[in-house]
């Protein structure tokens, strides 16, 4: 296909992004690179970090914290996709309704939620109150203080950031395809599968970045909504910073979680092909 | 598509169910609000607007309220414009380790907020950001331009660059184009990122609480001071006030906007 | 240094100008008779601001500006970056080591500070600390699982699942007592407790490892307690005495408790270092302790504040003559040492 004229050089176009890049040096990168520097303090280089291997206690609470954070993507995904949907394809008055209601939870503050979660959730809360009185089951259901719970708290809070990147892409597409897909003779399905979620994949994979990054960061719902066995990893970073004030330690607990994190995301690359978010050019 | 009626309840009472299932913590804080209580209780004793009344007469509240607003909107803007700008380069200009750069625009997302607030402590406070709302907007960008930066990548995925093309061959300049040509196009997903930060900053307590001081607190501060020893119900009070308020604002903006998706 | 966009640097200003609010600026704050007071805030700060800080602005005219977020993590940085902004600030006691190890303490001057009243107690007051006022973990059970006199009336008959079936509630954090405890179930006595045998208290936990439901936060220990989640555990006294207020049915039971204590430090670099220790010193009157312990239930740190509170206030407060003989003194310092370790074998143990 002929190059068609460029409205502005692509270099000209890279520079857009030097005002965000210096930001970010300066003001983040910068005070991180001395933080993460600060956990090769101490009675070695690598004590801060071979006291994370010798302990096998961490590695399991790393672990679990990306199962939980995986569990919440998909939970979220197979929620929010069709949520995304359904606002799309809504009447203009029933979108910004449906868009109003899930913006609440983003208004109210978190430690508030995570606190109706626990009243909600209780072996005598709402919920098992009202399942005991219609019969539906015997004895109390574990809704909180385990890892259910937690799951519970972190889709209600993460779902927003599911929808709306979906619901952004596929404002964009055009359901001419769709329409043509069907009238060749291919089966909704089929025409939903092979041409509209392909369309739609951007926004599901920034929707699916979104929550597993945030989720694994996070430390209130876990605490609050969580048992024993639902320690996260930023539960322990924040311990090691606020109450023992050993930052060398916490500064090594974070490197690994950023090194983890940036491990899955190029696996996620390789595997599903998520060039698409990193810019791959259209032509 | 045309689906039978039986498609068409089961979607319904998905998307009912999921409703509910978003604003039921948020539905419970409601009657808590009105109690007449000392503490935040379930189920609530009385029923009062003295925490209403609280919220409203007290300086400290009002002074957080007003800082958030303008923490939230200055680092929205901040944020939205740099991030814009960079998703622009990233997709479109000839960056050498694009992915690699990528991921450093998401680097204030994947690390935790607590290490985030620990380790610009001290670059702010050498700079005299700290207990400013200078120094808050600029805290509250860096969180919030990974939010802006995937929103707008993915929505420049589907954006057919022909119309560009096509503007520029009419004869507009460069400048022209981008505003009047590819923004618009990429609009859903700029709004998306910029609520995004608005709502990331707007609700953000970690670095809030360590880059605050006495003049600059913010209302997620106020809130999480008034939780520490007993959960005060002028927080319930406050978020009920801020759902209220936000959902007129929606309504609004709404209403004004008709015809666009 | 790196390139700094002074653009961005003049739009900061701007807004902050247009915000109406200046980059601080430290001026001696000695010489504005101010001190700025971090607290854990609600009403907590209600009641010392009426029995210490009013009291002290008409004793000395120095005024105390309460202000919130006391957490370490800021205390560290704070102090770390050279721009202190704190004068006085509350602690728990562990920090009364976890704070110096970091050099982060002014030293007190004790020619100011008057400690003669203080009680005696192991490592009550340090070079660098005063204890703020008293406070307990005690036992609870519930009047309606245990009618009459059929209650846990020891640790080790918590320990008896059979006999006081039901599950039983503890802090999830290692320094909350709930290790002591276990040593007492386990037949270890008061006064031999520390060095903490942390094994040998999780293998006594173990034994009724089935029937704990764990409290993260203080607010989840009360709700417990009031709903009747758990009908026997280890609380803080305030939150206990908080809850039988609200009517939850529960006895308190003060024999085997554990006493601890708040402190009070200067962070090194204070702007109004002697303004911070003038207000240790009102602190630690016997008038300044009688007068916090009849706005909040905690109990005051020099006995002779006793002769001012009324009878039936002092038998619910911490010291009083109700515990008299029937606790131990947590070994901060101890904590102040092990904490990490311990906490880490606890979520271990707790996790398995």
């Amino acid at each position: 296909m002929a190059t068609p004229a460029s409205w502005m050089s692509s270099r000209a176009i890279a520079l857009l992004a030097l005002p965000a890049m210096l930001f970010l040096a300066v003001l983040f990168f910068y005070p991180l690179g001395t933080l993460i520097a600060y956990s090769f303090s101490g009675s070695g280089p690598a004590a801060n970090y071979q006291k994370i291997l010798a302990n096998p206690v961490y590695l399991q609470i790393l672990q679990r914290t990306f199962t939980i954070s995986v569990a919440t993507t998909l939970i979220c995904a197979l929620i929010g996709y069709p949520l995304a949907r359904q606002i799309v394809a809504a009447s203009p008055r029933g979108r910004a309704i449906l868009l109003a209601i899930i913006l609440v939870p983003f208004w109210t503050n978190l430690l508030v939620r995570s606190y109706g979660w626990m009243i909600i959730l209780n072996p005598k809360g709402a919920i098992n109150q009202a399942l005991l009185a219609l019969g539906v089951i015997d004895a109390p259901l574990a809704l909180v203080y385990n890892t259910t719970g937690v799951l519970i708290g972190m889709v209600q809070i993460m779902l927003p950031y599911m929808i709306f990147p979906i619901v952004a892409v596929m404002s964009r597409i055009d359901a001419r395809l769709v329409i043509a897909a069907r009238s060749l003779g291919a089966s909704p399905l089929a025409s939903f599968i092979f041409v509209y979620l392909p369309m739609t994949l951007p926004g599901l994979m920034a929707g699916a970045l979104l929550v597993f990054t945030i989720s694994l960061g996070f430390f209130v719902i876990p605490a609050i909504l969580g048992g024993p066995r639902d320690l996260m990893l930023a539960q322990l970073i924040e311990f090691n910073i606020n109450n023992t004030l050993n930052w060398g330690f916490a500064g090594a607990l974070s490197t690994v979680l950023l090194v983890a994190t940036v491990g899955v995301y190029l696996v996620a690359q390789r595997w599903f092909g998520l060039g698409s978010i990193w810019g791959a050019i259209a032509r | 598509m045309r689906r039978g009626w039986a498609g068409r309840l089961a979607g319904a009472i998905f998307v009912s169910s999921a409703c509910v299932f978003l604003i039921l913590p948020t539905l419970i804080v409601v009657p808590m609000s009105f109690t007449s209580a000392e503490q935040l209780i379930f189920p609530p004793v009385g029923f009062s607007l003295r925490w209403y009344v609280n919220y409203a007469t007290t300086n400290a509240w009002r002074l957080a309220t007003l800082n958030s607003v303008l923490t939230a909107t200055g680092s929205m803007v901040l944020a939205t414009v740099l991030g814009t700008l960079a998703a622009l380069a990233i997709s479109r200009g000839r960056l050498p380790f694009r992915g690699g750069i990528t991921t450093l625009f998401l680097f204030p997302m994947i690390v935790p907020s607590i290490v985030t607030a620990v380790a610009i402590y001290n670059t702010f406070a050498k700079l005299h950001l700290t207990d400013s709302v200078a120094g808050m907007i600029l805290a509250h960008t860096i969180l919030g331009l990974p939010f802006v930066v995937i929103n707008v990548l993915a929505v420049l995925q589907k954006m057919d660059w022909r119309i560009v093309d096509a503007a520029r061959s009419c004869g507009a300049t460069p400048t022209r184009a981008l505003f009047l040509v590819t923004l618009p196009a990429i609009m859903p997903g700029v709004l998306a990122g910029a609520v995004f930060a608005f709502v990331t900053s707007f609700d953000e307590v970690v670095v809030a609480l360590f880059l605050s001081g006495t003049s600059a607190m913010t209302l997620p501060v106020q809130m999480w001071n008034g939780i520490r020893f007993e959960i005060n119900p002028t927080v319930a009070a406050v978020s009920v006030i801020l759902i209220v308020f936000a959902t007129a604002v929606f309504a609004a903006i709404t209403t004004l906007r008709r015809g666009t998706p | 240094m790196a390139t700094f966009n002074s653009r961005r640097r003049f739009c900061g200003q701007i807004l902050a100008a247009a915000a109406g609010v200046a980059a601080p600026t430290f001026s001696a704050r000695a010489q504005s008779k101010k001190i700025v007071y971090a607290t854990w805030g609600g009403t907590w700060e209600k009641a010392i601001r009426g029995a210490w800080f009013d009291p002290f602005t008409k004793k000395t005219g120095i005024e105390v500006v309460a202000i919130g977020g006391n957490t370490y993590g800021k205390f560290k940085a704070m102090v770390d970056s050279g721009r202190v902004e704190w004068d006085v600030v509350e602690v728990n006691p562990d920090f009364q080591w976890i704070g110096q190890k970091d050099n982060l303490l002014e030293k007190l001057d004790f020619q100011v500070i008057d400690t003669s009243k203080i009680m005696d107690g192991q490592h009550l007051i340090t070079p660098y600390s005063v204890p703020q006022v008293l406070w307990s973990r005690v036992r609870f059970y519930n009047t309606n699982a245990f009618k009459g006199d059929n209650h846990p009336k020891s640790w080790a008959d918590v320990w008896d699942v059979k006999r006081f079936p039901g599950k039983r509630t503890f802090a999830s954090k290692a320094n909350s007592g709930t290790l002591e405890v276990a040593l007492i179930a386990d037949g270890v006595p008061m006064d031999k407790l520390y060095p903490l045998d942390v094994d040998r208290a999780l293998k006594s936990l173990a034994k009724i490892k089935g029937d704990i439901i764990w409290g993260d936060t203080n607010a989840q220990l009360e709700q417990f307690m009031k709903d009747g989640q758990a009908v026997t555990g280890l609380v803080p006294d305030g939150r206990a005495l908080a809850a039988v207020d609200n009517g939850a049915p529960i006895v308190i039971d003060y024999s085997q408790s554990m006493m601890t204590w708040s402190t009070m430090v200067i962070p090194r670099g204070a702007p109004n270092r002697d303004g911070a220790m003038q207000f240790l010193k009102y602190a630690m009157t016997p008038e300044a302790q009688a007068a916090v312990a009849l706005a909040y239930t905690y109990g005051p740190v020099t006995p002779d504040a006793y002769k001012m509170i009324p009878m039936d206030r002092a038998k619910i407060l911490s010291g009083g003559p109700q515990q008299n003989g029937k606790y131990f003194l947590a070994d901060e310092k101890w904590w102040g040492e092990n904490l990490a370790t311990a906490n880490d074998k606890l979520n271990a143990w707790r996790m398995a």
